[in-house]
């Protein structure tokens, strides 16, 4: 049921100028369960791209598909031309690529230094390393006071931003940023937010899958919906906004 | 039918062959021979069991059981499947020497055993490592019970109860599964792991205690001089016939375990067996039914070790060693785990073979290596748990069941990337 | 009073054995979530690897008296590779193809394991213990009515630096903080860059020096390697670990010395037959009252 029935234009493939990541139509899942059933997306360089889609849509299994995590049945995928299926995940990281994970996934029992540390894991340069963790304490000043304390005893915003700033530690070419609002107050979700747009000027293209669409349409520059494991609509994130079905089912308007 | 077409010998699964056996099924004639073939080929195979011993030797006698059991077993799927492989059981050892007797007495007592491990690790999926501490349990009471002054311990020497094989028959099971309790209620609650170390610990500390308490076990002068059991104004003193008291019991076993395991209680530790936090989320008490599943093992243990103090006629502690609980556990494990009929196949690969290739001996090339089944009989069962769990999961008379279980995992395994 | 400061001395000695050993039980449950059986057959094939080597310099040289120094860290060099072959042979035909299926398979595959190893040494030696050639210098030194015979300050020395060396490496190194990563979040560390396989047998390999390394020193100690002396002192430790906590690290370290210390002064309460029931006796009231250790989480005693 790819786009049918849409109300907004599709955007067509050509337009494009590079492709970073491309997904050909892959089927994914768990177990005998495939969650996601035939996706085919695509993520242009220097790009944001929306994966919006209500609770078990498949968007967090499309991220750990290209992440490597989950090895797809079938389908493409490839980044910077490269075949990525059937990668390891360590070695997608060392493509280029990271992914931070639903829920974060902080090591809560290693220091936020050390979480930082692990997200360079794949690095040997020692001073790019240390100004890299600059960086990310100039980014959220936060975790500058906080680098001995371990990862287990921030607070749900100061582990939002740990998971984005270890993910920077490996010099992403391509962020996957699964949830970053979850549970956030909305201040933190729009300090987080600026620091995603901030990341993204700075050079890194971002594949962001959010339920609280609205945030990620403003900062998107396309978007996908994704409804029981299939594309349901693509357009630009001005389309989307304006598209009457994504207003009634993601934005929460009548 | 039975789709045994699919366990002969590779080749004649390939599919040349498989056409030409679809092709011959779909004629009249066929369709009788594959219906009625298997209850045909039952009792010749159950002959040929029976009367080897007649005319071979004993490694070649061993053979034709171990094949002519393995396709009974595999055919047998009926009443009168079963029927035929009970009777050719017993009669097995009739043309038998003592020796061989022997054997197959060992044989039997293992299957016994087995069958109560196979409640624990098969149904429950609970790994029991010390199962030796409830035979030892069984062993000791008939000790304590029957024997002569003479060759009893201190305490024992004391009082006197008169009591016979077939009295302490149903006393050992209720006291080893009440022993199974007492010891389940700490550890049940707890993962699988932890049951493993303090079962093999259980184990352990029976046979220290044998040793220690001499006051009461006799210690490592241990007890002897037990009377056999009585029949009818006769004692049963011969292997073939305490083999048969084993056969009785076994089958006793074997159907009081299969009529739990398809009961509620036998769905219950399915569940808990493929996830005891999903059970437990469906509203089982899976402390109960895990201590239900340990009482039930440790009982079927206590029996067995009324039987074997019986037929040594004596108990010492080195007899309940860990090796014991090793080849329980390789019969469930190589016959297949929850399955009862792989347990005598089981049984008769751990226990039997390596009797009868005890003195077997290979030289070949820089090999040269001497009693086999006797000296290396450990080495080869420890190098067969990790080859059956890697290579055939579900051991080689698996239950459906846990065929589909171990598919599946490895489906998953083919998922996950890392 | 001499008496208990001996006894607490002793305990302090196979305390430090429990605990080096439950250090490898340890690291691996904590990746893998499985107890590794044939931890305990590691330390065994160090003592062997150990005597050995001892006993080669003794028939070829004379460097066991002229330099005993270099032949007692040869021998444990040689405890710690064959520990670390082993662990990473097991580790590869054992457990790795089993990493997803039903949680009792590693288990028996791991017991398998242990039975085979045992065996082949019991065969090897035709049942025999190998005698340790006398290399370590006899004597003792005396803290008033105290004597501690120097082959044990050597042991409570060396036990205590394999430890300090162990927990230096988890916590200081970067394998060390990918370890304790990989144990807390599979998944996550991947996606971190860390390869979870090579790091889950850098683990194997971290316990197996251990082990084999405290072989070596155990079997100085006592005089002989045997193939079955890594039995009980593998269960011990693997209480040991449950009894600081599993998964903890030094849980593992101070339920070593406790139980080395409980064991040692039940010789004296009740008598040297009952030394190998303590072990037990605590397991289970650990289990009962306590079950995530003196360390370790309390969340995790199920998961």
């Amino acid at each position: 049921m790819t786009a049918n029935g849409s109300d907004v234009s599709v955007i067509p493939h050509a337009a494009a100028s590079s492709a970073h990541l491309e997904v050909e139509d892959v089927v994914s899942g768990y177990g005998q369960i495939m969650a996601i059933k035939g996706i085919t997306l695509r993520v242009d360089t220097g790009e944001i791209v929306a994966l919006i889609g209500a609770n078990g849509a498949g968007k967090s299994t499309t991220l750990r598909t290209v992440s490597g995590l989950l090895r797809p049945r079938s389908g493409r995928i490839t980044f910077e031309g490269q075949k990525l299926d059937s990668v390891a995940p360590h070695k997608i990281v060392a493509r280029g690529i990271s992914h931070v994970p639903e829920g974060r996934a902080i090591f809560s029992q290693l220091s936020v230094r050390e979480n930082l540390e692990m997200g360079a894991f794949q690095r040997k340069d020692k001073g790019g390393i240390a100004e890299d963790m600059e960086r990310v304490a100039v980014i959220f000043p936060r975790l500058r006071e906080r680098m001995k304390q371990d990862g287990g005893t921030l607070s749900g915003g100061e582990q939002q931003m740990l998971a984005i700033g270890r993910a920077l530690m490996a010099r992403p070419r391509l962020l996957l940023l699964d949830e970053p609002s979850m549970g956030l107050s909305p201040v933190l979700v729009e300090t987080i937010f600026n620091t995603i747009i901030d990341i993204n000027r700075a050079g890194t293209t971002i594949l962001l899958v959010e339920q609280n669409a609205s945030m990620a349409l403003q900062i998107a520059s396309r978007g996908y919906v994704l409804e029981s494991g299939t594309i349901a609509m693509e357009a630009t994130a001005a389309e989307l906004r304006a598209s009457d079905r994504v207003r009634k089912t993601y934005l929460g308007e009548s | 039918m039975p789709g045994w077409r699919q366990h002969l010998p590779r080749p004649l699964t390939s599919a040349p062959y498989r056409e030409a056996l679809a092709r011959f099924r779909e004629t009249p004639a066929g369709a009788n021979v594959f219906r009625f073939g298997p209850y045909a080929l039952m009792p010749v195979l159950g002959a040929a069991a029976a009367l080897a011993p007649t005319f071979f030797g004993t490694r070649m006698t061993f053979l034709i059981i171990l094949v002519a059991l393995y396709v009974l077993l595999r055919i047998s799927d009926s009443l009168i499947g079963v029927a035929i492989l009970a009777l050719t059981l017993a009669l097995l050892p009739t043309d038998m020497n003592s020796f061989e007797q022997n054997i197959m007495f060992n044989v039997a007592l293992f299957t016994l055993l087995g069958i109560g491990l196979n409640v624990v690790v098969g149904y429950a999926g609970l790994l029991d490592l010390g199962f030796v501490a409830f035979f030892a349990v069984g062993a000791y009471l008939y000790a304590l019970i029957t024997a002569p002054d003479a060759g009893a311990s201190e305490w024992a020497q004391t009082w006197d109860v008169g009591l016979t094989f077939w009295a302490v028959l149903p006393m050992a099971l209720v006291l080893a599964a009440l022993i199974g309790v007492l010891l389940g209620i700490p550890v049940l609650r707890l993962r699988g792991d932890y049951l493993a170390i303090v079962t093999l610990g259980f184990g352990e500390i029976i046979r220290i205690l044998l040793t220690t308490e001499d006051y009461y076990t006799g210690g490592p002068r241990g007890m002897f001089l037990l009377p056999k059991p009585p029949f009818f104004g006769r004692e049963l003193d011969t292997a073939y016939e305490l083999y048969l008291v084993v056969l009785v019991l076994a089958l006793i076993a074997v159907f009081a375990a299969e009529r739990i395991r398809n009961s509620r209680v036998g769905r219950a530790w399915e569940a808990i067996r493929e996830d005891e936090d999903v059970a437990s989320a469906m509203g089982i008490d899976t402390t109960v039914y895990k201590l239900l599943a340990f009482a039930m093992g440790a009982a079927i243990g206590g029996v067995g070790g009324v039987v074997i103090a019986a037929k040594q006629g004596s108990v010492f502690p080195p007899d309940f060693s860990l090796e014991i609980s090793i080849n329980v556990l390789a019969v469930v494990i190589i016959g297949g785990m929850g399955n009862v009929r792989g347990i005598l196949l089981g049984a008769l690969l751990v226990i039997g073979l390596p009797d009868v290739l005890r003195d077997f001996s290979i030289n070949f090339w820089a090999i040269h290596l001497d009693n086999i089944g006797q000296d290396y009989r450990l080495v080869i069962f420890g190098a067969a748990l990790v080859a059956v769990m890697v290579l055939r999961p579900e051991g080689f008379l698996p239950s459906k069941r846990r065929v589909a279980e171990f598919r599946e995992a490895d489906l998953l395994q083919e998922e996950m990337a890392t | 009073m001499e008496q208990w400061i001996q006894l607490t001395i002793d305990g302090i000695t196979l305390g430090g054995v429990y605990a080096c050993i439950a250090l490898g039980y340890t690291l691996v449950y904590g990746v893998l979530r499985m107890i590794n059986f044939a931890h305990g057959e590691l330390f065994m094939m160090g003592a062997f690897a150990g005597v050995y080597t001892l006993q080669g310099f003794q028939d070829h040289t004379s460097l066991n008296e002229d330099l005993p120094s270099l032949t007692i860290t040869a021998a444990i060099f040689m405890g710690i590779v064959v520990a670390v072959v082993l662990a990473v042979l097991m580790e590869r035909i054992a457990y790795r193809p089993l990493r997803h299926a039903p949680r009792l398979a590693p288990l028996i595959s791991a017991i398998g394991v242990s039975i085979f190893l045992r065996n082949v040494m019991l065969r090897y030696t035709n049942a025999r213990r190998e005698v340790y050639p006398d290399v370590f210098p006899d004597g003792s030194i005396e803290i008033g009515d105290v004597s501690v015979s120097y082959i044990k300050l050597f042991l409570i020395g060396m036990s205590i630096l394999f430890m300090v060396g162990l927990y230096l490496f988890i916590q200081r190194t970067k394998t060390g903080t990918a370890i304790r990563a990989v144990a807390e979040d599979r998944d996550t560390a991947a996606l971190m860059g860390i390869d979870v396989d090579r790091t889950i047998v850098l683990t194997f390999v971290a316990g197996a020096a251990l082990a084999g390394a405290t072989g070596v020193c155990y079997g100085m100690y006592v005089g002989n390697a045997a193939a079955g002396m890594g039995f009980i002192p593998g269960i011990k430790a693997f209480t040991a670990a449950v009894l600081g906590g599993i998964g903890s690290v030094p849980g593992a370290m101070l339920g070593g010395y406790f139980l080395g210390l409980s064991e040692a002064y039940t010789t004296k309460l009740f008598g040297a037959q009952y030394k190998d029931v303590v072990a037990f006796v605590l397991l289970v009231a650990v289990l009962i009252f306590r079950p995530w250790g003196f360390l370790g989480k309390r969340e995790d005693r199920r998961a």
